[in-house]
């Protein structure tokens, strides 16, 4: 084997780390396209955002993955600039916010995720300002994630 | 994609590890702020080797960002060459032996940011008791292409 292929089949089994740089989101707008599955299935390992800017109100948030629910539903996210959101890719989880999250065994769960879009609704309040980031591992050699 | 960017990429989603060298830490100073964050990261794996004899029965517990580490301070005065396992989550107990499985009920991460707003986020270590020697370690992963963790 080539040491071209060599290290692409290394990478392909690496995790990777797709991210939305800090932007505002408006309840306005409410229902957000994140990332975009593409060319084949991941398994999403983290799931999450971190605060840059103070939201306006209340604002929640809740997720779907190529139309399942990230969540059992829309929590509030504004905590304070720094904190980090972590979403439990399960609908038996809560969405959390947080100066620090741990993942206990209760919350340690990771997602099969078709092609398809990840979706971001933000509800109550009027905005949130941050970034959103995904950690996945590729499920076949063509699949990736694209930042929409 | 072209192999470098493809490179880039999948490191971005790689492990990484910040390392504090053996130094002596001491009842007397108690809190010591080791490491500094810059980002958002998930901590993977938090760790100790004890580099020289501990004075008595020194304990240590640990928070991130103020939130705990650890269910409450333990004593951490094994031989020289134990480590120390930080459990990542309020519920679990630190660890101090020759070796230390990680468990399915000790197999905690943790994200962290960097709460409080305009300041770094922190990893304290809180020491009782004694003095202590030794290195820390800790295994994380990136949650943004910028965030770095830097020995304090």
């Amino acid at each position: 084997m080539g040491l071209s292929k060599e290290v692409k089949e290394i990478l392909t089994n690496n995790f990777r780390l797709a991210h939305r740089p800090a932007q505002v989101y408006t309840v306005a707008v409410g229902a957000y396209n994140l990332f975009a599955v593409v060319d084949g299935p991941i398994e999403v390992i983290t799931a999450g955002g971190y605060v840059t800017a103070a939201a306006v109100g209340a604002t929640t948030l809740a997720t779907t993955f190529s139309g399942i629910a990230g969540e059992a539903g829309a929590v509030a996210i504004n905590g304070a600039v720094g904190t980090v959101v972590y979403i439990p890719v399960n609908v038996g989880g809560a969405i959390l916010n947080a100066a620090a999250i741990p993942k206990t065994v209760a919350t340690l769960t990771s997602m099969f995720v078709g092609p398809g879009n990840i979706i971001g609704t933000f509800g109550a309040g009027t905005s949130w300002t941050g970034e959103l980031f995904l950690v996945y591992k590729k499920l076949s050699p063509r699949s990736f994630v694209r930042m929409l | 994609m072209s192999l470098t960017k493809e490179i880039k990429t999948a490191m971005s989603g790689n492990l990484q590890l910040a390392r504090r060298p053996a130094q002596v830490y001491t009842s007397a100073v108690g809190a010591y702020n080791i490491f500094r964050i810059t980002g958002p990261i998930e901590v993977i794996s938090f760790a100790g080797l004890v580099t020289a004899a501990a004075g008595g029965a020194t304990t240590v517990t640990t928070t991130f960002n103020g939130v705990a580490g650890d269910a409450g301070a333990v004593a951490i005065n094994g031989a020289v060459g134990t480590v120390v396992y930080i459990p990542l989550n309020v519920a679990g107990a630190l660890l101090n032996a020759a070796a230390i499985p990680k468990t399915v009920a000790t197999l905690t991460s943790m994200l962290v940011g960097t709460q409080p707003a305009g300041v770094w986020g922190t990893v304290v270590l809180t020491f009782g008791v004694s003095t202590w020697t030794g290195e820390w370690l800790m295994q994380y992963r990136k949650l943004s292409p910028l965030s770095r963790v830097i020995t304090a």
